[in-house]
């Protein structure tokens, strides 16, 4: 039996309820992709996982033309198949045990390639979603994750904020990177607290900070079509 | 494996992503490493960190070469007194001072509050991005896209770009951007395109400001998106962020309110059709009970929010 499906807490019950008999230790929705949402369920029945993909209100150009579909536990590929307009709504995969605190789920979508090999730039590329089932009280990743640089050299933490953090002309990026205000921010959004450079951005994008907050809170992260590059033939390790 | 629901399954064995050569492994070895190191940071809530930014976003200029009918800029003294010390253009000196961070970092957004490709740096800096490995993306309007330029970008790999295009016609498009001009911003993404071949990049995604004067064209955008050698087009509604939240009035000509919803609701029916048929994927916007536009971005995790796109 898995020690981590003991440590992890229902965060969000979620909307959706599921008549199969699973108990979920943790459950939470993601969009993955445009008409693609990913209902991540982990239970413990028998110790096993189990990750519910919901093709909710799936879009007649996501199915139009077919897509590939690949599940990774822990860098370990589990399931491969494909997406049509015949997938039904809910599609189930489910995997072993992990023997680990900390599970990551991959999911990765890209639009199959055309029968003659693929022309006219196929695809939008890849949509990855990573799902770590662990706890954080970071109310807004960007300024761990991000940095905005004016044309001349003012450091931001977004495209979004006017506050000034340092120029690269007057100390090093690694400096500012790691100066007292970059660190004052980060302590200020570690504990909800919101600082009036952010306000704005909170008071007027709440749905999408409430619901942001809680996909970062459980750790998700998803992105589209930029870390395809860095798959290489596997998932992240 | 354990049951699926369905679907096919497909050969385990065909390789998924491209191979990578040695030296490209090892720079995103580098930052594989940033990434995790990154992840567990948030998840700790440290705010002394280790890890270096996995996104910069690299204002090129705040200049632009149009003046877009609902762009915030015509109404903002600071670029109409031309204020002195506000606008401007990342000189290589500036760039150079971010290189000690280009080996962990993942992606590069190439653009903020301007036209990218008025910087005559542009392309150095892109150059030295990709040679690191580095996963670019910008916005533009095209209107300087020159053969020079997409050779550049087919020839380096250059990731994403996105072009926005507020009319599906020359009649509406050359008069929401003004300035610009519709045949010579369509010539040169088809240039862009037919230089591109068969390779996969650059990805293009066409975007589009979401306005009473151009909403009728919805499907005609969608087909515009395919023309272009895309497939994604990004429907955003006309909305300014201001003190008081967002604020759709401000552009009282323009806004999409004038426009009857169920019209809307219509434009985008025939959308959805022409998209499928396609096989484009279309991102656009919401509209609460209250009638209210949003962006897709605020709706897509509510499903109380009814949503009328595709």
């Amino acid at each position: 039996m898995s020690s981590l499906l003991d440590h992890v807490k229902v965060v969000e019950t979620g909307d959706r309820q599921f008549d199969d008999g699973w108990h979920p230790v943790h459950q939470g929705t993601m969009k993955v992709m445009r008409g693609l949402r990913a209902s991540l369920r982990l239970a413990n029945t028998d110790g096993r996982g189990r990750l519910v993909l919901v093709m909710a209100n799936a879009l007649p150009s996501m199915t139009a033309s077919p897509r590939r579909a690949v599940v990774f536990v822990n860098g370990r590929q589990v399931e491969e198949f494909e997406i049509d307009s015949e997938t039904p709504e809910k599609v189930l995969v489910d995997f072993d045990p992990v023997a680990t605190d900390e599970i990551e789920v991959t999911l990765a979508i890209d639009r199959l390639l055309s029968p003659d090999g693929g022309s006219e730039g196929e695809g939008y590329g890849l949509a990855l979603f990573e799902a770590r089932l662990v706890e954080s009280k970071v109310v807004c990743m960007e300024p761990w994750t991000t940095t905005y640089i004016t044309w001349d050299g003012r450091v931001r933490s977004c495209c979004f904020s006017q506050a000034d953090l340092g120029s690269v002309h007057e100390n090093t990026i690694d400096e500012v990177w790691d100066g007292e205000t970059y660190v004052h921010l980060r302590d200020a959004l570690a504990i909800g607290d919101v600082p009036t450079e952010c306000a704005l951005c909170v008071d007027n994008q709440r749905q999408k900070f409430e619901l942001f907050s809680t996909a970062k809170r459980i750790g998700m992260r998803q992105t589209i079509c930029d870390k395809h590059d860095y798959l290489g033939d596997a998932p992240v390790q | 494996m354990g049951p699926i629901g369905a679907g096919k399954l497909l050969c385990a064995n065909r390789p998924l992503f491209t191979y990578l050569d040695r030296g490209e492994r090892d720079a995103i070895a580098v930052k594989r490493t940033n990434l995790r190191q990154c992840d567990e940071e948030i998840a700790s809530g440290a705010s002394e960190l280790s890890s270096r930014p996995m996104m910069l976003q690299l204002e090129m200029t705040n200049h632009c070469n149009i003046k877009c009918v609902q762009c915030p800029r015509v109404e903002d003294p600071r670029y109409l007194e031309h204020h002195k010390g506000f606008e401007g253009t990342m000189s290589l000196e500036t760039f150079k001072k971010l290189e000690p961070i280009l080996p962990q970092v993942s992606r590069c957004l190439v653009f903020g509050f301007g036209e990218p490709l008025m910087n005559p740096h542009l392309l150095t800096i892109l150059e030295t991005l990709k040679d690191h490995h580095i996963n670019v993306s910008f916005n533009t309007n095209a209107l300087t896209m020159s053969d020079k330029f997409s050779r550049f970008f087919v020839d380096r790999g250059v990731d994403n770009i996105t072009f926005s295009m507020d009319g599906a016609t020359a009649e509406t498009y050359d008069m929401i951007r003004v300035g610009s001009k519709f045949d010579r911003v369509v010539g040169n993404i088809k240039h862009l395109v037919e230089l591109r071949g068969k390779k996969k990049k650059p990805y293009i995604t066409i975007a589009v400001v979401l306005m009473s004067p151009n909403v009728h064209e919805a499907a005609k955008f969608v087909e515009l998106t395919r023309e272009l050698g895309s497939r994604r087009v990004h429907f955003e509604p006309l909305l300014h962020l201001d003190a008081d939240g967002y604020d759709e009035n401000i552009h009282e000509k323009y806004k999409l309110s004038n426009v009857p919803v169920e019209d809307i609701v219509r434009y985008f029916d025939e959308a959805s059709v022409v998209a499928a048929k396609l096989g484009v994927d279309v991102v656009g916007p919401y509209v609460d009970e209250t009638g209210r536009f949003k962006p897709e971005t605020l709706a897509e995790f509510d499903p109380t929010v009814g949503r009328f796109d595709v």
